[in-house]
């Protein structure tokens, strides 16, 4: 009994697994757990890369860590938008601006746009289905964060019932955003936005002038 | 002052004498929607570890304990100074409950903010004469008293006003509050913040880095419920905004940069490597412009923002939970079980 069994899942390469079987039924398994997904925030800081299995948390942000805060950014997005010739100052204003979302940003691409997405703006539903899918093959567990930057009780129970159902064993953190934010001094005067007020927040319809 | 109702179809302004106390319909929700917004923000002085700096203090040189006492002596006061504004003039003019509800919380969070810069001076400062020097600092220390002069002009410049009759004692209350949001908020604590935030740059004091986080985070908030007041009263009263009072603005702020750039070469007087005065005036420059371009007053110097480590505070943070105490989050979080939320 291996760990797809217990998920019902009839894995591809079926010779392989095969010949693994046999050689368990022969001579045993020295451990009883093979697998585990860890959440390395710490290499990753070294490597310069994101977390463990998460999305991007964003595309420009800082680590917070033991030894003093450090600037972070997607260099993938930096080197789309170079080649793309739209790595202006304007475009990092609007990027901080954001908050390291690229979401808002007209000048950019829409493909671009959908393709560095961050984590607070792709479905949960999409992580907890990539988490299931990996599960069969996953026998401890996997450091499963999930992003809400505004939750509420329902979300939040919409979320971790559906996890519940797809067997997952277990979530980890629960990122949620700060109400506010520290007002910024770095991009230009006179260009503040409130967030607040510019997300129109079909979450919070009674908070959003634009929907009353 | 007597209570008074106002039917809801009664125009009225904020500033109108009175103590408005109907919140249903409201009339400024978006004061309401801010009051709800800084309650998740609720976080506590326990939270905040200042121990694990003491360490740091012990390798600091001679120049930057000089400015690191300078600061604790100036947070010592300045937030008293601000929640005793709130209660002697702005809670009494700024006539709707939902506002009022908001400088409510807003007085909570200046104690607490007391109690963190207390907690910190208890922490970095062990003799109990040192203490109390750093009390004194308001009277002696002349770099602060200068600063602090300067609130209570500000201060006593409407403390004998009950009621806002006139536009001549309406725009004396603007400056009051353009006073407070403006120049101690927005300039006197951003340039300590930016001390802070130098120190950090290095890896030094991070406990007096993340408490400072969650203090400026509150800051930022008031200082925009404070613009939020001005823009509210500009769309009732636009005559109240005239070139003179543009004029006063400009002036006051001005001086406010005086006064923070003399505090500057105090605490940096025996020279702080890589924080230079020069620098420092710039900053304090840059952060008066955009004061005046967000009061919709043209800007005074067209400085631009010379610290890069400041770039740090203007971007999210993610903190490993192990290490660093998160201060990134809500609190409050509300709203009925569902299962069919989209998420």
């Amino acid at each position: 009994m291996l760990q797809p069994d217990l998920w019902n899942v009839i894995p591809t390469q079926a010779e392989r697994w095969a010949a693994v079987r046999d050689k368990v039924a022969a001579t045993g398994l020295r451990n009883s757990l093979l697998i585990a997904i860890a959440p390395t925030s710490t290499i990753a800081s070294i490597a310069g890369c994101y977390e463990c299995i998460e999305p991007q948390v964003s595309n420009l942000f800082k680590r917070e860590t033991l030894s003093g805060e450090f600037l972070q950014v997607n260099g993938a997005l930096v080197c789309e938008l170079k080649a793309r010739g739209l790595w202006t100052p304007q475009v990092r204003d609007d990027i901080k601006r954001a908050d390291g979302s690229v979401q808002g940003i007209g000048a950019l691409p829409a493909e671009t746009r959908e393709l560095f997405r961050t984590a607070w703006e792709l479905p949960q539903r999409a992580l907890i289905d990539l988490a299931t899918a990996r599960a069969p093959y996953v026998d401890q567990s996997q450091s499963l964060n999930l992003f809400l930057a505004n939750p509420s009780i329902g979300k939040l129970s919409s979320m971790y019932r559906y996890a519940w159902q797809s067997g997952l064993k277990s979530t980890y953190y629960l990122r949620s955003r700060p109400a506010t934010r520290i007002q910024q001094a770095t991009v230009a005067a006179g260009e503040d936005t409130d967030p607040a007020a510019i997300a129109c927040a079909l979450d919070n319809p009674e908070h959003c002038e634009a929907c009353q | 002052m007597t209570a008074v109702t106002v039917p809801s179809d009664q125009r009225r302004a904020l500033l109108d004498p009175g103590m408005d106390l109907t919140l249903r319909p409201m009339r400024y929700p978006h004061f309401y929607d801010r009051f709800r917004d800084a309650i998740k923000n609720t976080w506590t002085v326990e939270e905040v570890d200042l121990h694990a700096d003491l360490k740091d203090l012990a390798r600091l040189s001679a120049a930057e304990q000089h400015l690191v006492s300078r600061l604790v002596a100036f947070f010592a006061t300045g937030d008293t100074i601000v929640a005793n504004n709130l209660v002697l003039n702005l809670y009494q003019h700024v006539n709707s409950p939902e506002g009022r509800l908001f400088l409510s919380r807003q007085l909570y969070e200046e104690a607490v903010h007391v109690q963190f810069y207390l907690t910190l001076l208890d922490t970095y400062v062990p003799g109990e004469q040192a203490r109390f020097a750093a009390f004194a600092a308001v009277e002696n220390i002349p770099s602060i008293k200068r600063k602090a002069d300067f609130c209570f002009r500000w201060i006593d410049s409407i403390f004998s006003l009950r009621e806002l009759r006139t536009a001549e004692d309406r725009r004396r209350f603007l400056l009051n509050l353009v006073c407070f949001a403006a120049c101690i908020e927005g300039l006197f604590f951003y340039g300590a913040f930016a001390y802070v935030y130098f120190l950090r740059s290095r890896g030094l004091l991070n406990g007096l880095a993340s408490g400072t986080n969650w203090v400026f985070r509150d800051e930022s908030m008031h200082m925009a419920f404070a613009f939020d007041v001005i823009e509210t009263i500009r769309s009732e009263e636009p005559d109240l905004f005239d070139d003179e009072l543009a004029a006063q603005v400009r002036e006051m702020l001005a001086e406010a940069v005086e006064c923070e750039a003399q505090f500057a070469e105090d605490l940096l007087v025996q020279g702080v490597s890589g924080l230079s005065l020069t620098d420092m005036r710039e900053y304090l420059q840059h952060v008066a412009d955009r004061r005046l371009v967000q009061l919709g007053v043209p800007p005074l110097y067209g400085s631009g923002n010379p610290f890069a480590f400041m770039e740090l505070q203007d971007v999210q943070e993610l903190s490993n939970f192990f290490e660093r105490r998160v201060s990134a989050y809500q609190v409050g979080v509300t709203g009925e079980v569902s299962f069919d939320d989209d998420f």
